[in-house]
C-alpha cells in the first residue's frame, strides 16, 4: 500500500523543473477562476494530465487559486459583464449565443468569461513570477527548510523510504 | 514530442472521464429526483413527492413515476397525483440551456386524492398581527349564513352575548347617580331651616323695637329693614323654586330614560332572534346559504391553484429572474438576442389523461413556457372525457394567453352533460351538515375569463334526481328538521353562480330554484319559530335584568326625597312671608 502511495506520489512529483512547475500553477489558475463546471475544464484537465507539467503543483494551484476567485469574485463579475457588455462585441456573443457548442463553455456566463479573460491576461507576467520565485526558493531556502524539524520527521517515516526506493531523492519541492 | 507529451496522461484522462461519467449515471436519477421533490415543494408549499425518476440519454428524456402534490390546504390530502410521466427533451436546447420538452405525457392523473401521510412544511411564521381570514371566509360572509343550530337555547344565547339592556341600566343607574349628587351638592348651599330661622328672629326683632321711640325716622328706617328682609328672602325663594325646577326636568328626562330601559329587553329580543333565527327574510337566498359555501370553497381552491402555478407559465416567472440576487461565486448568465429565440423552458407538448370525478378525462396542453413572450402564441388546452359505459361526458377548453405580459387574457370554456353525482358535502357546520348524496348533473356549461386580475365566471346548472341528507349535530334542531323536511321534497332545480370581482377579492352569488322551493316551503314554519324563539328570548333577558332594571329605578327614591326637602322649605319661606 505504501508503495502504491509512494508510486503516486512520484507520478505527481515528476516534471519538477521550475518551467513546469509554473505552467501548472498558471493551467490552475485558469480552471480556479471559472468556478462552473464548462467545456474548458474539460480541456484543462486533458491538457494537465497529457502535458508534462507537475500535477501537485497543479492540485495545489487549484485550491490557492479557488480561494482567490471567492475573494475577487466581485472583480471577476465586473470584468465578465463589462466584456459581454461591450457594443463592439455584441454581434460575436449573438452568434455565439445561438451556437450549442459554443453554449457549453458557459461564455455568456459573467463569472465565468471574467475569470477566463484575468486568468489569460495574467498568466503570462505569473509565469516569469513564478519561474523567479521556484529558482530563488531553490537557490535560498530548500537547504533550509531541509533542516527543520518538520522535514527531518517526513523524512524519518516510512513512505519517504519507500518514496526514495521507487524513485531516488531528487531536490524537488 | 515526448518532451512534451505524458502518453499515460491520455489514458488517465479517459479514465478519469469514464469514472466521471459511470458516477454522474448512476447519482443522476437521484439527483433529478430530489431535484423535483425540492422546486416542487418550494412552488407548492406543501411536499412534492416522487416515487422514481430516471434520465435517459439516447433519446435524451426523462421518466417519472408516482408523483404526488401534496394539496397545501389539506396536507392529508394529494391535490395531483400521477402514475407516469414521460417527457422527451430537446437535445440541442438542453445544450443551450433551455429546458425545452418536445412532448410529455402523463398518465394516471387523479385530483384530490387521500395520502398515508402529512404533505405539510415547516413554514416561516407570518409576523403577528390580525390572523388573516380566508377568501372562502369572506365570500360566504357576504353570502350570508345559516344561523347556528347549537344554542337553541334562550339561556345559552344569553349567556353568549352582550345585552343592552344591561349597557343601558348601568348607563342610567350612573346618570341618576350624578344627578342625585349634583342636587345634593346644590341643596347645601340653599337656604335651609336655619336661614329661615334667621330671617324670623330679625323679624321679631324688628317687631320689638317698634314700640321703642325715634320720631318718624325711626319708624321709616324700620319699614327700608323690613323691606330688605323680604326681598331676601323672595331671592332665597325663587332659587328653591329654581332648583325644584330644574331637579325636576332632570327627572322626567330619567323617567323617560326608565321607560327606555323597560323597553330594552324587547329590543335585545328582537336582535338575537334576528342573529340566531332564520327569518322569512333571511331565507330569500336561501341557496346561497345552501351552495354557497361549496361554491366558495371550490372557487378559493381554483384561484389559489390558478395564483400558484401562474406564474410558471407566463412572463412572471422572467419578470422574477431579472431581479434575482446574485450569488456569490455563481455569476449572471447574460441573454443575447437569438436569431431563434426560445423560452428558458418550453413543454410543446402535453398529453394528459386523468380521472376526474369518476370520469376518465384525456387531451393535451400545448406551448406551457416561461416566456409566451418568445412564442408569441399562448398556451392552449383541450380535454374531453366520459364516464364509464359512456354515462356522462365532460369537455373542457381554454387558453392562458400572457404574450402581452401587461395584458393577460385566460379564459376557459367547459360544459358537463348528464354526470351522475355522489355524496357531495354542500355545508359542513357544527351543527348540521347538508350532503347531495345523490343527483345527476343533466347540464352544466360555464365559462371563466381572466383579464389582468379581473374575474368574470358564469356557470349554469340543471340538477335532477336529487337525494339530500340533512344531518344535526349532538342536538336534533328545529332548523335542522324543517330543512330534512323541505329537501326531501326538491327533485330538480337549477343553478345559475357567477364570479366577478378580482383575483384576490373574489365575489360570487348562487341563484338557485332550491332557495325558491326552500323559501315556499320553510316560510311558515319559520315565522313561527321565530315568534316563539322572541318570546322565550325576551322572558330569559327580563329574568337576567330585571334585577339591575329595579336598582336602576330605586335610585329615584334619592330624587324624590331631595324633591321632598325642596318642597318643604319652600313651604317654610313661603310662611315667614
Amino acid at each position: 500500500m505504501i508503495t502504491l502511495l509512494a508510486k503516486l506520489l512520484k507520478v505527481l512529483n515528476a516534471e519538477a523543473d521550475p518551467g513546469q512547475i509554473s505552467v501548472a500553477l498558471c493551467l490552475a489558475m485558469v480552471f480556479a477562476f471559472m468556478p462552473l463546471m464548462t467545456l474548458q475544464h474539460f480541456i484543462l484537465v486533458f491538457l494537465v494530465l497529457v502535458l508534462r507539467v507537475n500535477i501537485t503543483g497543479f492540485i495545489l494551484g487549484w485550491m490557492v487559486f479557488s480561494a482567490v476567485a471567492f475573494i475577487i469574485d466581485p472583480l471577476l463579475h465586473g470584468v465578465g459583464m463589462a466584456v459581454l457588455s461591450a457594443g463592439a462585441l455584441e454581434g460575436l456573443w449573438s452568434t455565439l449565443y445561438d451556437s450549442g457548442f459554443w453554449r457549453l463553455t458557459g461564455f455568456n456566463n459573467t463569472i465565468v468569461m471574467g475569470g477566463f479573460v484575468t486568468a489569460l491576461v495574467l498568466a503570462v507576467p505569473l509565469y516569469f513570477l513564478f519561474n523567479f520565485l521556484i529558482r530563488r526558493y531553490r537557490q535560498y531556502f530548500l537547504a533550509w527548510i531541509q533542516k527543520t524539524r518538520l522535514a527531518q520527521m517526513v523524512k524519518g517515516s516510512r513512505i519517504y523510504a519507500a518514496y526514495q526506493t521507487v524513485s531516488g531523492w531528487r531536490s524537488s519541492v | 514530442m515526448s518532451r512534451f507529451i505524458r502518453w499515460p496522461g491520455l489514458a488517465a484522462f479517459f479514465v478519469i472521464v469514464a469514472l466521471g461519467a459511470a458516477v454522474w449515471l448512476i447519482m443522476v436519477d437521484f439527483a433529478v429526483r430530489h431535484m423535483i421533490e425540492k422546486t416542487g415543494t418550494k412552488a407548492v408549499g406543501a411536499r412534492v413527492e416522487v416515487a422514481d425518476a430516471d434520465l435517459s440519454l439516447f433519446p435524451l428524456g426523462l421518466e417519472i413515476s408516482g408523483l404526488q402534490v401534496t394539496n397545501p390546504n389539506s396536507p392529508m390530502r394529494n391535490a395531483v397525483v400521477a402514475e407516469k410521466i414521460r417527457m422527451n427533451f430537446h437535445t440541442g436546447e438542453i445544450i443551450k440551456g433551455n429546458k425545452v420538452v418536445e412532448d410529455l405525457s402523463a398518465t394516471g392523473v387523479g385530483f384530490n386524492k387521500p395520502r398515508k401521510t402529512s404533505g405539510a412544511i415547516a413554514k416561516k411564521e407570518k409576523p403577528s398581527g390580525e390572523p388573516e381570514t380566508s377568501v372562502a371566509e369572506k365570500m360566504r360572509e357576504k353570502l350570508g349564513r345559516l344561523p347556528s343550530a347549537t344554542a337553541d337555547s334562550a339561556r345559552q344565547i344569553i349567556e353568549n352575548e352582550q345585552l343592552e339592556t344591561l349597557k343601558q341600566a348601568e348607563s342610567l343607574e350612573r346618570e341618576i347617580s350624578d344627578a342625585r349628587d349634583r342636587f345634593s351638592k346644590k341643596l347645601e348651599n340653599l337656604p335651609d331651616q336655619e336661614t329661615f330661622a334667621d330671617y324670623k328672629k330679625r323679624i321679631n326683632d324688628l317687631k320689638g323695637s317698634s314700640g321703642e321711640s325715634g320720631g318718624l325716622l325711626g319708624t321709616l328706617g324700620r319699614a327700608g329693614q323690613a323691606g330688605e328682609i323680604r326681598k331676601d328672602i323672595q331671592a332665597d325663594l325663587q332659587a328653591l323654586r329654581e332648583t325644584r325646577q330644574d331637579l325636576a326636568a332632570t327627572r322626567e328626562k330619567l323617567q323617560t330614560g326608565l321607560a327606555d330601559l323597560r323597553a330594552a329587553p324587547g329590543r335585545d329580543a328582537a336582535r338575537l332572534t334576528d342573529k340566531y333565527a332564520l327569518s322569512p327574510k333571511g331565507i330569500g337566498n336561501m341557496s346561497a346559504l345552501i351552495l354557497g359555501p361549496k361554491y366558495a370553497g371550490w372557487v378559493e381552491n381554483g384561484l389559489s391553484w390558478y395564483l400558484r402555478l401562474s406564474p410558471h407559465v407566463s412572463a412572471m416567472m422572467e419578470k422574477s429572474r431579472e431581479t434575482e440576487k446574485r450569488r456569490r461565486g455563481v455569476g449572471i448568465d447574460v441573454r443575447f438576442a437569438s436569431s431563434r429565440p426560445v423560452p428558458e423552458y418550453w413543454i410543446k407538448t402535453a398529453r394528459v389523461s386523468a380521472d376526474m370525478g369518476g370520469m376518465d378525462v384525456s387531451g393535451q396542453i400545448r406551448d406551457i413556457a416561461s416566456d409566451p413572450r418568445v412564442l408569441g402564441r399562448p398556451l392552449v388546452f383541450d380535454f374531453a372525457g366520459a364516464g364509464a359505459d359512456n354515462a356522462g361526458r365532460v369537455k373542457i377548453n381554454g387558453s392562458l394567453d400572457r404574450t402581452d405580459p401587461e395584458n393577460s387574457a385566460d379564459r376557459a370554456d367547459f360544459l358537463v352533460r348528464e354526470h351522475a353525482l355522489s355524496s357531495l358535502q354542500l355545508l359542513d357546520q357544527d351543527s348540521m351538515s347538508v350532503v347531495l348524496s345523490k343527483a345527476r348533473l343533466d347540464a352544466v356549461d360555464g365559462s371563466i375569463r381572466i383579464a389582468g386580475a379581473e374575474l368574470d365566471a358564469e356557470i349554469a346548472a340543471d340538477v335532477s334526481d336529487a337525494r339530500f341528507d340533512v344531518n344535526s349535530g349532538e342536538k336534533e334542531h328545529f332548523l335542522v328538521r324543517a330543512l330534512a323536511s323541505a329537501l326531501g321534497d326538491i327533485r330538480s332545480f337549477d343553478v345559475a353562480a357567477t364570479l366577478g370581482g378580482t383575483l384576490t377579492q373574489p365575489e360570487i352569488s348562487i341563484d338557485s330554484g332550491l332557495g325558491d322551493a326552500l323559501k315556499a316551503s320553510l316560510s311558515r314554519d319559520l315565522e313561527k319559530h321565530r315568534a316563539q324563539m322572541q318570546q322565550k328570548l325576551k322572558q330569559a333577558i327580563s329574568e337576567k335584568t330585571g334585577g339591575a332594571i329595579d336598582e336602576t329605578e330605586s335610585g329615584f327614591s334619592a330624587l324624590d326625597a331631595i324633591e321632598q326637602e325642596l318642597k318643604n322649605r319652600l313651604n317654610l319661606g313661603a310662611s315667614i312671608l
